[in-house]
């Protein structure tokens, strides 16, 4: 079986299809869970996250694309604990994470909409390297260290580069026409 | 239910003085892009038997209980939610989709316009365990999504969204400005280098072109110079595309804004005003010069 095959068996409610993800993707969906809900998440906690993950899989198994069965399991297992995190009262802290905007007409406000077109403009203008840099940190909380170490880079080439994004967002905000203050 | 961060621009805020700077977090903003697949390092030991388990034992729950439908619960189809958030005021004077000529309308029509503008907003909540509540003009629920579902439904709307702006002008290839606007009108310079009042909505671009032509052909040495003014505070990014490329932008805050585009190399040009602000502005006055 292979990826796509495995994702039209599900499609067709085959729950052998669902198997063979859950064995080729059951550690990365596992590792993505633990690097943001860290340490202090009981492994069962963990163990049954994930299971939510592969079931939203099982569940929305039509929407999802040939091809973009990690992705979608990616986002979906960051969301996920993400969520847990937000209910249990619980923040992930990231450095160089918060952004403070200031309209600078009172008539306008930093909308979810505007969030989104922001990021995602800035990220198409990422090169490669620092597009992945950026997601690996920002999206899947990677710690700067294991970014280096499994990019096989330095860490303050890894340091430079959220530098170098973050510097990139902040201009397209502020060109939007909002005041992004440090 | 908390209805707080998606409300409508604007209304009930305080004064700039009083504003404090809103906290943003980039990790956040991730929320709203589509994942990537990224190779990393995996955990050992992982519990794949039991996860195993955990599906199967999910799949079963829902296969006994078919009328929950999992997690995620639609009220409509997407298309009819869709249609319905886009979905604008009764009694209108045109259907409002953030743009409209108003050479010839009266002040009350003009009026009215700008209030069916203003309505023109549907909203949206969540509640505390993520799920995404839709709501039309009168508060009723279109569309109930997950959390994680909302996040796709969202996306996949912004990419059609901006995929229907790019398509909707041959002029210029609107994936090259550094944000994608709402709405794309183009809009003719008539012989004596004016063009017709209009209205814009928040995030409407109006992309000017002369009569009949595809764009302006200018030489190195041109200067071109646009003026144009709005009825209320707002603010106006002017922008220079060559050859369907953008080029350059400018922003400018006041009631009568003006752009002047010093030409740098011969070629076919097309000027752009994009408004910003939270109701819904009238154009009038627009002068476009080449000296």
């Amino acid at each position: 079986m292979n990826e796509d095959e495995a994702l039209g068996r599900i499609k067709g409610r085959d729950e052998e299809g669902l198997v063979w993800l859950i064995q080729r993707y059951a550690a990365y969906v596992h590792t993505i869970i633990r690097n943001i809900a860290g340490k202090a998440m009981p492994e069962t906690d963990a163990e049954q996250l994930s299971a939510d993950v592969f079931f939203t899989l099982w569940v929305n198994a039509k929407r999802v694309a040939p091809g973009k069965v990690k992705a979608y399991l990616g986002g979906v297992a960051r969301n996920k604990a993400k969520e847990r995190l937000r209910k249990t009262g619980r923040e992930i802290f990231l450095q160089d994470d918060a952004l403070l905007i200031a309209p600078e007409n009172s008539e306008r406000s930093f909308e979810e909409r505007d969030q989104a077109r922001y990021i995602r403009r800035a990220i198409l203008t990422m090169a490669p390297t620092q597009r992945e840099i950026f997601f690996r940190y920002y999206y899947f909380y990677q710690p700067v260290g294991t970014i280096a170490r499994e990019m096989d880079i330095s860490p303050a080439a890894v340091k430079t580069q959220l530098h170098c994004g973050r510097k990139k967002l902040k201009e397209l905000i502020i060109k939007g026409g909002y005041t992004v203050e440090d | 239910m908390k209805i707080d961060k998606f409300h409508r621009m604007g209304r009930g805020k305080p004064s700039p003085q009083e504003a404090p700077p809103l906290k943003v977090n980039i990790s956040d903003m991730m929320d709203h892009v589509e994942g990537v697949p990224i190779q990393m390092e995996e955990g050992e030991n992982v519990p794949i038997q039991g996860i195993q388990r955990a599906v199967r034992a999910k799949i079963r729950e829902q296969a006994a209980q078919p009328a929950a439908g999992g997690r995620l619960a639609r009220a409509w189809p997407a298309a009819a939610a869709a249609a319905l958030l886009c979905a604008t005021a009764a009694a209108a004077v045109i259907q409002w989709n953030g743009f409209a000529f108003t050479q010839g309308m009266s002040r009350e029509e003009r009026a009215a316009l700008v209030a069916q503008g203003e309505t023109a907003v549907a909203s949206q909540c969540e509640d505390e365990a993520g799920t995404v509540y839709y709501l039309d003009q009168e508060g009723r629920e279109t569309l109930v999504l997950a959390q994680e579902d909302a996040a796709d439904y969202e996306a996949g709307k912004q990419r059609t969204a901006e995929q229907a702006v790019a398509d909707s002008t041959g002029l210029v290839d609107a994936y090259t400005m550094p944000l994608m606007p709402n709405l794309i009108q183009e809009v003719e310079v008539d012989g004596e280098g004016r063009f017709a009042q209009c209205a814009l909505g928040n995030g409407s671009m109006i992309l000017l072109h002369p009569q009949g032509q595809e764009g302006f052909a200018l030489k190195a040495g041109d200067r071109v110079t646009l003026e144009v003014s709005a009825q209320e505070p707002c603010i106006l990014t002017f922008g220079a595309f060559r050859s369907g490329a953008f080029l350059e932008e400018q922003t400018a805050r006041a009631q009568r804004h003006s752009f002047t585009f010093a030409v740098q190399e011969e070629g076919l040009y097309c000027f752009s005003i994009e408004y910003m602000s939270a109701g819904v502005g009238l154009l009038t006055g627009g002068v476009l010069e080449v000296n």
